[in-house]
């Protein structure tokens, strides 16, 4: 008996130990995440406000109390929107920082860095870059932002059916993005019934675009689907405007950038393009993006028509890991790489800027999509094609 | 037809400011032998003190430009008096200079990203001349503006070097500097005035291609390259040659993807130099060596 109630309570104050060192621990923990942005070079104004979304979700999460002890540090990583600068920025984040997941974006440096993260098992979720092809880049790639093919096809298929323009052409940047848009778009464009009269490329971050824009000019397409990143819409446009070529742009959510705004100027003007939607079906912001716009503004003085599309995405992706985080905590498994794609999986009910948020097992989502447009200097939506419409568009 | 002109309007236009970068980096090459890298670096600072003038501080556009003169002008003169003349003092070979002119590239380029940062960066707009169709073709206000500015600063340029006794100084500078020594010219000074002038001229071009494509502190590796471009195939030694290779260049960027995928652009136009050095290496006009004549 002794025996037994002497084990019993060497177990107890085991028992207690382990409780006492594991609050102990939890009221210690640290969990890093790594998030390379463009905080260099063309695309530096979207990378600013990439980080500042990312510090307001983990203000947020720690001030909602949900895993009590757990402090979430974003290590920042300049990538530049340049594949090479972001291989070196990986390698950093996997071996130096040995953080087991990062955010990131862009699709030519999401596909660069993927292989890299697949080695040392790292999660990586790509809330900015859209090219169809990160679906398949690698089982560590997962993707919280609707991928470039479903964003084309509402686009094309919105410019000719609803709007009757059959004669279309294609201006994209050579890159993975570009590449993949259009090996996706030009068929897809001629199945539902337009006829490509030009397509045309350009090498990414050029800055003159005249010569390409004269040549879609002499084919008088009705709508131009541009593929650009970063500030080239607004270059793009502007220049198209400088010899007078007037057409209907189409894009898709790249054209959502503070510099075709500020570059592009009246040229930008009624283009169209295509993004997840933060609009519910009652026509008005989801609670939660309702939320991240007011306390953007509250936090960082920028009203929500400053903000661009890629923002809101990379909170939710922090918010997105936090919460994949927190499934495992409470199933008591460790933050690992391989443990978050699972439970990255697992998540359901979460309260996403864009309506419920379910990743599908190969990593990629289905979100309602809105269709939007520059009306006043400001992105404005014109409809939100719901998943059940996209879905009953042919593929 | 349409778009042939269309493309060639294009060309000589963006060729026009090219070629005021390339007239300033043939002058220092020719009068002083040195191969100015660092004029990309004049360049990329021009366009950013344009910027913070008439952007930032929202003063006239007229005083900016002067500004811009200055500082180009006194960065020119600098770069001559601390790192040029040392070097050559010290009896650097022209390797020498060239790295260190690199260097200075580099350091300017980074300078300007440091202080202005590495996004895009837009002036307003200061459209006075409005755009006009030329046949089925369109020119925009930007580019009426760079060929008449390449015109009349070329014309000026020339003018100076043929008809005033410094132009006259510096053309026997750069035929012959120890005989120009000689009967009295001080050459020390006709190299300050020539880096100053040099830098001054690429000024208008700064502006102009920061109209149109916005400013870019990276955008004076670019510049540089095709000034340099410009100059080996208008013919080393010869300031017309390079004003023309400008020109050249720019249309066969232009020209060159008529009937081929644009993707072609920058391989047609370097092509060309390929071509020149290759076929023609004293370009179109040029002296065999800097040093041999403007």
């Amino acid at each position: 008996m002794f025996t037994s109630t002497r084990r019993t309570v060497v177990a107890a104050l085991a028992a207690a130990g382990v409780a006492i060192g594991t609050a102990s621990a939890q009221a210690q923990t640290v969990y890093k995440f790594g998030a390379m942005l463009p905080l260099t070079g063309n695309a530096a104004l979207s990378g600013e406000l990439e980080r500042q979304a990312i510090d307001l979700a983990v203000e947020d999460f720690h001030a909602s109390g949900a895993l009590p002890g757990a402090r979430f540090q974003p290590v920042y990583e300049d990538m530049a929107a340049n594949p090479r600068v972001a291989v070196p920025a990986i390698q950093k984040l996997v071996n130096v920082d040995n953080v087991p997941f990062s955010l990131i974006g862009y699709s030519s440096v999401t596909l660069a860095a993927a292989p890299i993260a697949e080695r040392a098992k790292v999660l990586l979720l790509n809330s900015g870059a859209s090219s169809a092809r990160l679906a398949k880049a690698s089982p560590y790639v997962f993707n919280s932002i609707p991928l470039a093919d479903l964003q084309a096809k509402v686009i094309l298929w919105h410019a000719v059916n609803v709007l009757k323009m059959k004669r279309i052409a294609f201006y994209y940047r050579n890159d993975d993005l570009g590449n993949d848009l259009i090996e996706y778009g030009e068929p897809y464009a001629k199945k539902i019934g337009a006829t490509v009269v030009r397509m045309e490329s350009f090498t990414p971050n050029a800055p003159d675009h005249k010569a390409q824009l004269a040549k879609l000019r002499a084919e008088r397409p009705e709508a131009v689907f541009v593929v650009a990143a970063g500030n080239e819409t607004g270059n793009i446009v502007k220049q198209a405007r400088e010899i007078d070529f007037r057409t209907q742009w189409i894009s898709y959510a790249g054209y959502e950038n503070i510099n075709t705004l500020t570059i592009g100027g009246a040229a930008a003007e009624g283009g169209l393009y295509t993004v997840a939607s933060l609009i519910g079906p009652d026509g008005k912001l989801f609670p939660a993006a309702e939320a991240f716009y007011q306390k953007f503004e509250q936090r960082y003085g920028k009203p929500r028509e400053k903000v661009d599309y890629v923002a809101p995405q990379f909170y939710e992706g922090a918010r997105l890991y936090m919460e994949a985080v927190r499934i495992l905590v409470r199933e008591g498994k460790p933050v690992s790489g391989e443990n978050l794609r699972q439970a990255f999986l697992k998540i359901d009910g979460f309260e996403s800027l864009f309506g419920k948020t379910k990743f599908r097992p190969n990593g990629t989502v289905l979100k309602p999509i809105a269709l939007k447009t520059v009306r006043d200097n400001k992105f404005q939506i014109v409809k939100v094609y719901s998943v059940e419409e996209v879905s009953a568009m042919p593929d | 037809m349409e778009l042939l002109l269309q493309l060639t309007v294009n060309g000589i236009a963006l060729g026009a400011a090219y070629a005021l970068i390339a007239l300033g980096f043939a002058l220092v090459w020719s009068v002083t032998g040195v191969f100015h890298l660092a004029h990309g670096g004049v360049y990329v600072v021009s366009g950013y003190v344009i910027y913070l003038v008439a952007v930032q501080l929202r003063l006239p556009l007229a005083v900016a430009v002067v500004a811009a003169v200055a500082v180009a002008a006194a960065l020119g003169w600098g770069i001559e008096r601390a790192i040029y003349e040392p070097l050559r003092r010290r009896g650097a070979k022209s390797l020498t200079l060239i790295v260190s002119s690199l260097a200075t590239l580099i350091f300017l380029i980074n300078l300007a990203a440091l202080i202005w940062g590495t996004e895009a960066r837009r002036f307003e707009d200061f459209a006075v001349i409005r755009g006009r169709p030329i046949g089925p073709a369109f020119i925009s206000g930007v580019e009426i503006a760079m060929i008449a500015s390449g015109i009349v600063l070329f014309a000026l340029t020339v003018a100076f070097l043929l008809y005033t006794r410094t132009g006259r100084a510096m053309r026997a500078v750069a035929d012959n500097p120890a005989m120009a020594a000689i009967v009295g010219v001080n050459i020390r000074a006709i190299h300050s005035i020539t880096y100053a002038m040099g830098a001054a001229l690429a000024v208008p071009a700064a502006f102009l291609i920061g109209l149109q494509h916005g400013l870019n502190p990276y955008a004076g590796m670019f510049a540089i390259l095709i000034a340099s471009a410009a100059a080996i195939v208008g013919g080393v030694g010869s300031v017309a040659g390079a004003a023309l290779g400008a020109v050249l260049l720019a249309l066969a960027q232009n020209i060159g993807i008529w009937q081929l995928p644009s993707y072609w652009q920058e391989s047609i136009a370097f092509g060309v130099l390929l071509a020149f050095i290759v076929l023609r290496p004293q370009g179109f006009f040029g002296a065999q060596a800097p040093g041999k004549g403007l």
